[in-house]
């Protein structure tokens, strides 16, 4: 048990690594001189030297790679090349607003979700269970962005019951914020909740499935208690991973929606460092979106061996 | 060919004409393949020609003009043949190389199954988003970026499923009598495996397709996948944006519905092929 556990740690550590060599790869070595890039073609070369000498640039790129990681673990982001400030003050208020968006849409897609796929389990093949599966197709095949811009232009637009663009989420005011955030978190629940649903009614029949189910029914217990009492603790394994790979996703599938929304996070710090070539602030936002993932896929790895009984006792 | 491999599969029950959902799925996407082959003989006017005001309303035009004054019509269609050839060309690819990375360790087995499995959960651990904007980043949003970068971040997730097929496949006797025959391992893949393995596969093939169409309409919606003056349906919804602030709804919004009425095709169809006891549809819709 502990040294399962033990090894997927190490695995998460290592594949951690291996994001942090593809990232720096991806930004500092591919995309030819990030200096000709920031000071234009007409650079002379005296200034595209200093400007090599500053960032660094002059050292081998293995070297700069562990003082890149190095700077990582210490909290030292480097600076960003358009703003010049410190990439840690950039990038922490962003990510605050994305994991507070994140929650917000969390907190109520998962119990839900949980509710109505044990209910489709109960009434599997009935109207409510194959209603519920035909909207689930449609809401997964309809990208992000279209859900999003079809609600403002519903909601926001014509009805003016939500705002269209949150530029500057009001923290001090949570009824406010929850106002605000109201449509980016109902597109995040379209996108992520039919998923969970259509994992807990299968983790829910797997166990309605089995022997002593079925034992339960022969005796005479009710079917309600059977559901709660039996069922759900059993699928509860499954369905957490489940969730928590949702979160992942959620995560970093929020970089669209907050572009529809303008809304300050993190996803929308890395498209715009992208189109502005930031390399310090796309290495930073690239790489917490994937230790966030990577985070959460070890999460829900260890929340199946931990919540599922007969793998943990079977070592 | 003596003896050759028996067939498993497809019982007759399946080959019943599909169902209501099913027919529907075949329908959308049959409808955006007609547009897609067609579209040059049926778009009204050239997709890059200016022939109007910005968001003319409809009436000269079947659907009105877009922010720069073109035919939305005639780039929609336009837009579904964009879409459509990175979503097939970029599954296609990815699929192949996976399906035969798949086939080839669960056959070979020993030490390449094992460096393919650990590979592949590594490579499943990258945030797909993330890894595509960094790629298109890195290199550039050309066309071949966009369809090798979509057509790699597929292959790991083919990899395990061909391999977790094709693995109940090569135990069963059939295979091991064409080993004894002295068949090499393309010719097992290709007459034992392949043949038995097409349902779960195309399950799999639909889902991917999806997903390509999703991602690759994501990207260009973040204008970091195809860009102007050419747009796929994700793009044409970026650029219609403006349109959205001055109360001119349907540029914009029509091919995200586009979008989402393909996917919802695919998926039907996928549902569909796969009700038979294969892995449940949404299980790796990401």
């Amino acid at each position: 048990m502990a040294r399962l556990l033990m090894r997927r740690l190490i695995f998460a550590v290592l594949t951690l690594l291996a994001t942090s060599v593809i990232v720096f790869v991806a930004t500092e070595i591919l995309p030819g001189d990030v200096v000709t890039a920031l000071l234009g073609q007409n650079a002379t070369p005296e200034l595209v030297k200093n400007m090599r000498l500053e960032l660094g640039l002059d050292q081998p790129p293995i070297q700069r790679y562990f003082e890149w990681l190095g700077g990582f673990l210490t909290g030292d982001l480097g600076k960003s090349l358009a703003s010049h400030a410190a990439v840690s003050s950039v990038v922490l208020p962003r990510l605050w607003n994305t994991v507070m968006l994140a929650a917000y849409a969390a907190v109520i897609a998962i119990p839900l979700s949980i509710a109505l796929g044990v209910l489709s389990a109960a009434y599997a093949e009935r109207v409510f269970d194959r209603t519920l599966s035909t909207v689930s197709v449609f809401l997964v095949s309809i990208p992000e962005f279209a859900i999003a811009l079809a609600l403002v232009v519903f909601l926001a637009v014509q009805a003016h019951w939500f705002p269209a663009v949150i530029y500057k989420p009001d923290w001090n005011h949570p009824g406010r914020v929850i106002w605000q955030l109201f449509l980016p978190m109902l597109t995040l629940l379209c996108t992520m909740m039919a998923h969970m649903i259509r994992m807990t009614r299968a983790a829910v029949l797997d166990v309605m499935a089995s022997g002593y189910v079925e034992f339960a029914l022969l005796k005479g217990v009710p079917k309600a208690r059977i559901l709660l009492r039996h069922a759900l603790p059993n699928a509860m394994g499954p369905v957490l991973s489940v969730v928590a790979l949702n979160l992942g996703y959620l995560i970093s599938g929020v970089a669209v929606i907050e572009v529809v929304f303008s809304y300050p996070g993190l996803g929308r710090l890395m498209v715009d460092s992208i189109s502005y070539r930031d390399m310090p602030l796309i290495q930073a936002t690239a790489m917490i979106f994937c230790a966030l993932y990577i985070f959460f896929n070890f999460i829900a790895d260890i929340g199946s061996v931990v919540l599922n009984p007969r793998i943990m006792h079977a070592s | 060919m003596t003896a050759g491999p028996i067939s498993l599969q497809v019982k007759s029950a399946s080959l019943r004409f599909p169902p209501v959902l099913a027919s529907i799925g075949i329908g959308l996407v049959g409808l955006v393949v007609l547009l897609a082959v067609f579209g040059p003989w049926l778009e009204p006017q050239s997709p890059s020609k200016l022939i109007g005001g910005a968001f003319d309303p409809p009436g000269a035009t079947l659907l009105g003009t877009d922010v720069l004054g073109r035919d939305v019509f005639s780039r929609l269609i336009a837009g579904a043949r964009l879409t459509l050839f990175v979503t097939a060309i970029a599954t296609t690819l990815g699929f192949a190389v996976g399906a035969i990375w798949g086939f080839a360790a669960a056959e070979l087995r020993g030490w390449f199954d094992d460096i393919t499995e650990s590979l592949v959960n590594i490579l499943l651990c990258f945030p797909p988003l993330m890894m595509g904007l960094l790629v298109v980043s890195a290199l550039s949003s050309s066309l071949p970026v966009l369809i090798g970068a979509i057509a790699f971040i597929q292959m790991p997730r083919v990899v395990r499923v061909a391999r977790s097929v094709a693995i109940n496949i090569t135990t069963m006797q059939y295979v091991e009598v064409a080993r004894a025959r002295g068949e090499g391992l393309f010719s097992i893949m290709i007459h034992e495996i392949l043949p038995n393995s097409l349902r779960p596969l195309g399950v799999e093939y639909g889902l991917r397709l999806t997903y390509s169409t999703l991602f690759i309409s994501g990207l260009s919606f973040l204008g970091l996948g195809i860009q102007p003056p050419d747009a796929d349906w994700g793009g044409l919804v970026r650029e219609n944006l403006p349109g959205v602030q001055l109360g001119v709804y349907l540029p914009a919004l029509l091919p995200g519905l586009a979008i989402g009425l393909f996917a919802v095709g695919l998926n039907l169809i996928v549902d569909w092929l796969g009700k038979e006891g294969a892995r449940p549809i949404s299980e790796e819709l990401r």
